[in-house]
């Protein structure tokens, strides 16, 4: 299956407006913690968009901050929606966990 | 200055070419009619008019084409090609100008990011720049290509109505000279719609696919069909009333106060119409 599937980006929308929770970062810095945690392969073409999905339906919002190396940046930052969004991913993720990690452990006996 | 990339090469090329195109047929039509036009005869004003919007795009074409922007002049031969290759592709797509102009700063800032990290472009953007533009259009809400298309279109022909309307009429040395009454060549109505309507979205698709030939190809077949239709209904259809109708007849546009508040009124309103539409793709967006 290839990575850049809907639950591959379902679940980016959810990890990045997690991430989003605790810090104000620019696109590249998402980018890159997004490969730190294990998304190895992600690449800007598929972060972007959602960046931008996400700042459009309100749950992230943005300041355009200098940079030394070029335009102003867009730095992101969470909204009370988007909290709100952030935490039902949490819970929503850890019950499909449980019941996937289930399955596979039923199919292993 | 740095040096140009191909796909700027090709559009200044072919804008010199529609411009040299544009200028000798209009060269070509005057020296035709010399002696033939009536002293009153508006179409030298007219063809220098059109004369210089040829010479001014082709100007514009160069300017935008050679000049780097202050950020976007930091980016390397390679990573200015993709900049620009997207940047095309982005005018291309259905997004509205801040919408487009939002995106361009988002991948000048990505790829400067990324150049500093000698990433190459294909682990940045994908293998296919056209399916991260994709994305990226995709990112601001589904909207319907035929419906902008169709509302550009409309836009642009009321638009170049007025204009040609103004033209006629300032062009006009009647002493008693009258906008309102000033009449549209029914003959040109066909070439304003497929100006307004095939043209445009036809242009921004081959510009995005870098087929400036086909692009040159299709603006040289519609002065062709201008000039192959007249000459053949001329020649062939002229006992006919439906013909010589087309061929010599006048309709008028803006002929009242009324017509031209009414004009100004669908003038503002197709642009807040694909606002509207832009913000409910924005709001049905999962």
């Amino acid at each position: 299956m290839g990575r850049d599937t809907q639950l591959l980006k379902g679940t980016l929308e959810g990890c990045i407006l997690k991430m989003l929770s605790r810090n104000r970062e620019y696109g590249y810095q998402v980018i890159s913690r997004l490969r730190k945690i294990g998304f190895e392969d992600i690449q800007e073409a598929t972060v972007y968009p959602i960046l931008n999905r996400l700042a459009l339906k309100g749950l992230l919002s943005y300041k355009m901050i200098p940079s030394e190396l070029g335009p102003p940046r867009k730095v992101y930052s969470i909204t009370r929606v988007g909290e709100a969004a952030a935490a039902e991913f949490a819970n929503n993720w850890r019950s499909i966990r449980i019941a996937v990690d289930r399955v596979l452990e039923e199919e292993a006996k | 200055m740095k040096k140009l990339t191909k796909a700027s090469k090709r559009w200044i090329i072919f804008s010199a070419a529609i411009a040299a195109a544009v200028i000798s047929t209009i060269t070509f039509f005057i020296l035709l009619s010399r002696g033939r036009s009536e002293p009153r005869d508006a179409s030298g004003y007219i063809a220098a008019a059109v004369a210089v919007i040829a010479l001014v795009s082709l100007g514009f074409t160069i300017f935008a084409r050679t000049r780097r922007g202050l950020f976007a002049s930091r980016l390397c031969d390679d990573y200015y090609s993709a900049y620009e290759r997207i940047k095309d592709y982005l005018n291309a797509s259905t997004l509205g100008f801040f919408e487009r102009r939002t995106a361009v700063q988002d991948v000048l800032e990505l790829l400067l990011e990324a150049q500093r990290d000698n990433r190459s472009i294909a682990d940045v953007l994908g293998a296919n720049e056209e399916v991260f533009v994709r994305k990226l259009q995709e990112s601001f809400g589904f909207r319907s290509a035929m419906l902008i298309h169709f509302l550009n279109g409309a836009f642009l022909t009321i638009i170049m109505l007025g204009i040609v309307q103004t033209a006629i009429y300032l062009s006009s040395t009647e002493s008693d000279r009258n906008f309102f009454h000033a009449r549209i060549g029914t003959q040109i109505l066909p070439y304003l719609i497929i100006l307004s309507f095939v043209l445009p979205p036809l242009s921004r698709y081959l510009m995005a696919k870098s087929r400036a030939l086909l692009l040159f190809a299709a603006y040289i077949c519609l002065v062709v069909l201008e000039i192959g239709t007249t000459t053949i209904l001329r020649r062939f259809g002229g006992d006919s009333s439906w013909v010589h109708s087309f061929l010599d007849g006048t309709v008028g546009f803006i002929t009242s106060w009324t017509v031209l508040v009414l004009w100004g009124a669908v003038a503002i309103l197709i642009p807040v119409t694909r606002w509207v539409l832009r913000r409910l793709s924005i709001r049905r967006l999962g």
